[in-house]
């Protein structure tokens, strides 16, 4: 008879081990703090890549799919905004700071705007895209298209 | 009941049984007393009962009060509670209202700065070039024979997002040019050390001007660096109208001084062997095959390079330029690689009025029409030009070049530099013409910004190299430059920067080495 791999210990265990795995990446992703990038309902995307997000807050990409894209960043030195600056853009406040100086003088370009309810903002504003925590996320007004 | 009741209800009956426990603990030390004392008579026992419902009495009074206390506490409680809900639900209105206040006003402040957005650069520098010998002919033609104070930019930006597809951005340098620029140098020309024979007279620009109530002013320059529409229907197809920056190399795009490294301007740029800016249309964009790789495109097509060529074209001939670059980075490495080419006419001429007359000074009908322009065309030249960009970046380190190659064939050839003839031993009083030339000018800057834990303050050190050959016929005026300095950014506006640097002319004729100091604060505003 051929010895089955769920049957055995090792293989007990390692069942165990992929649901326990599972339950925690599950717990991970639905943590309540983890940041989601969010953009206006009638924008016709349904997911982004972290390095196209990166250009679009760069105002690397200014159009996508036709649409002109309006960044919306929560206020400067927020925790919100620490945290997208470390997990997506890859910069600290003062690289980023450096960075929109050499963008005003190089492409006479502007950093997106800056607003204390993010999710509010993507709601009001069509081609918005920005970002919250998920416990602050509302289907009703946006819709994700990049969890981190 | 709720909760908080039952709590009460516990209390008053654990207050009441504690109570009753030390009534009758009492009772039973009583008992045990009396166990040797005589037998209670009935009326003892009846005081004894009285008391005992005296006391219930008493405790059952103060239960009920504690009763109606809670009572009263918990309608107070509902009425916080009520209270407590109403303010939250006053507090999120509030709330909302803020936040939709908040976007309205920062949408009207994006609306007013799209409309119209002001921002700029300004330098402050000083400087000296210092040569070997005191005489140097390199003097002639520079201000820096002295140490000298220097503001050299002072450069608005005027940006407009008209729609979320079409923008504007007007550059405009204000400068003190061109007061004192020199217009001609005269030559002392001595023969086998004899006899000197002048030829020319020494000029300079004077902008000075006296105002109608006496006060005397220097008047300046307004120099339009770049005023071009943006249309941006896709990122990979972007359409620019009107004057903008040549897309090549990396100190052409960056040259504000808040931005680039040194305060010495490299020899390809200050030569201009690409032209700076042009006036005409440019299509560009980019694309992303990856996440690390970027790839950027332009096509320019202008009135090229001519006298007059930022406000019109002196011949119907366009130039025309492609531009490509890839960028590709990974975590703290970064690679970019680009490109440039021209093709361009350069055209020079002046105009004059042919008049066909009669003898009886009419105009002479033998010639339809008797009154004619013609064009003299003073000087003509085709020209092409490959550039290449490397800039390599990895951590804090970053190495950056370029080299521009410039051929040059004339079919009307201009009169050649006034002092070129004297290094080719050629006779002075003889004109000469200018030749088909391949010019060629590159650099290399490499930079290490200090891994300091400071707050915002980045220290850089870099070393550079940097030369020109502008006739690969004649290697006489073949210049190479070394420089060291330093670059500090106390903040993202504010750049300081300290450079010196030694230059080696190929040629003896410039009397030996010289060298020279920058020191440089800019500000972004």
């Amino acid at each position: 008879m051929k010895h089955n791999v769920f049957f055995s210990l090792p293989g007990a265990l390692l069942v165990a081990s992929l649901i326990v795995l599972y339950s925690q990446s599950v717990v991970l992703c639905e943590s309540p703090d983890q940041l989601v990038v969010i953009v206006n309902r009638n924008f016709k995307v349904d997911s982004l890549s972290v390095a196209e997000v990166r250009r679009i807050f760069k105002k690397e990409i200014t159009v996508y799919k036709g649409v002109a894209v309006r960044p919306i960043h929560a206020p400067s030195g927020s925790p919100l905004r620490n945290q997208f600056l470390s997990q997506v853009m890859g910069m600290s406040s003062t690289a980023e700071e450096k960075y929109w100086e050499e963008a005003k003088v190089k492409k006479g370009v502007s950093p997106p705007i800056q607003l204390s309810n993010t999710v509010r903002a993507v709601f009001a504003a069509p081609g918005a895209i920005s970002y919250c925590y998920r416990k602050e996320f509302n289907p009703t007004v946006a819709k994700i298209i990049l969890s981190l | 009941m709720n909760k908080r009741n039952t709590i009460w209800h516990f209390s008053i009956l654990a207050v009441l049984s504690a109570t009753l426990a030390f009534t009758t603990s009492a009772v039973a030390q009583d008992s045990d007393a009396d166990a040797v004392a005589p037998e209670p008579t009935l009326t003892a026992v009846s005081q004894r009962l009285a008391t005992q419902d005296e006391i219930i009495a008493e405790l059952q009074t103060k239960l009920q009060q504690l009763e109606d206390a809670s009572a009263t506490r918990d309608e107070k409680t509902e009425a916080l509670e009520e209270q407590n809900k109403s303010i939250r639900a006053e507090l999120d209105v509030a709330k909302q209202e803020r936040d939709d206040l908040q976007f309205q006003v920062v949408s009207n402040m994006e609306k007013n700065a799209e409309r119209l957005s002001l921002s700029g650069f300004m330098d402050f520098n000083f400087m000296q070039t210092i040569p070997q010998t005191d005489d140097s002919v390199v003097y002639a033609g520079t201000p820096l024979r002295h140490n000298s104070f220097l503001i050299n930019n002072i450069n608005l930006y005027f940006t407009s997002n008209v729609s979320g597809m079409l923008s504007t951005l007007v550059e405009v340098r204000f400068t003190f040019s061109p007061l004192g620029n020199n217009l001609s140098l005269p030559a002392v020309v001595y023969t086998n050390g004899q006899e000197p024979a002048r030829i020319g007279e020494y000029s300079r620009v004077s902008t000075r001007v006296t105002e109608p109530l006496g006060r005397t002013l220097d008047l300046g320059g307004i120099y339009i660096e770049r005023a071009h529409f943006d249309i941006t229907p896709r990122d990979w197809f972007q359409i620019r109208l009107g004057r903008y920056l040549t897309p090549y190399g990396i100190w052409n795009e960056d040259h504000a001084p808040t931005v680039t490294l040194t305060g010495v301007m490299p020899w390809l740029q200050v030569l201009q062997y690409v032209p700076t800016a042009q006036t005409g249309v440019m299509i560009y964009g980019q694309i992303y095959p990856s996440d690390s790789i970027v790839l950027q495109y332009a096509v320019t097509l202008s009135n090229g390079r001519n006298p007059t060529e930022s406000f019109y074209d002196m011949d119907d001939n366009k130039a025309i330029g492609t531009r490509a670059k890839l960028t590709f980075s990974k975590n703290d490495f970064e690679l970019a690689l680009g490109g440039y080419g021209y093709f361009g006419k350069y055209t020079d001429w002046t105009q004059e009025i042919k008049v066909y007359m009669t003898q009886q000074y009419g105009l002479d009908p033998n010639y339809d029409p008797p009154l004619r322009t013609r064009d003299v065309i003073t000087e003509e030249y085709n020209e092409l030009i490959g550039a290449a960009d490397l800039e390599v970046k990895y951590k804090g380190i970053r190495l950056a070049g370029e080299f521009v190659w410039r051929k040059i064939d004339y079919k009307t050839p201009p009169e050649s530099p006034f002092l070129q003839p004297l290094f080719l031993s050629n006779d002075p009083n003889v004109t000469t013409y200018e030749g088909d030339t391949i010019a060629r000018s590159g650099y290399g800057l490499l930079s290490y910004t200090l891994p300091l834990k400071l707050e915002s303050t980045t220290i850089t050190p870099f070393v550079g190299i940097d030369m020109f050959a502008p006739d690969d016929a004649t290697d006489y005026d073949t210049w190479i430059t070394a420089q060291l300095g330093v670059n500090v950014k106390p903040g993202a506006y504010v750049t300081l920067k300290g450079t010196g640097y030694v230059l080696r002319p190929k040629s003896d004729f410039y009397g030996g080495l010289f060298s020279g100091y920058a020191l440089q604060m800019a500000v972004s505003f």
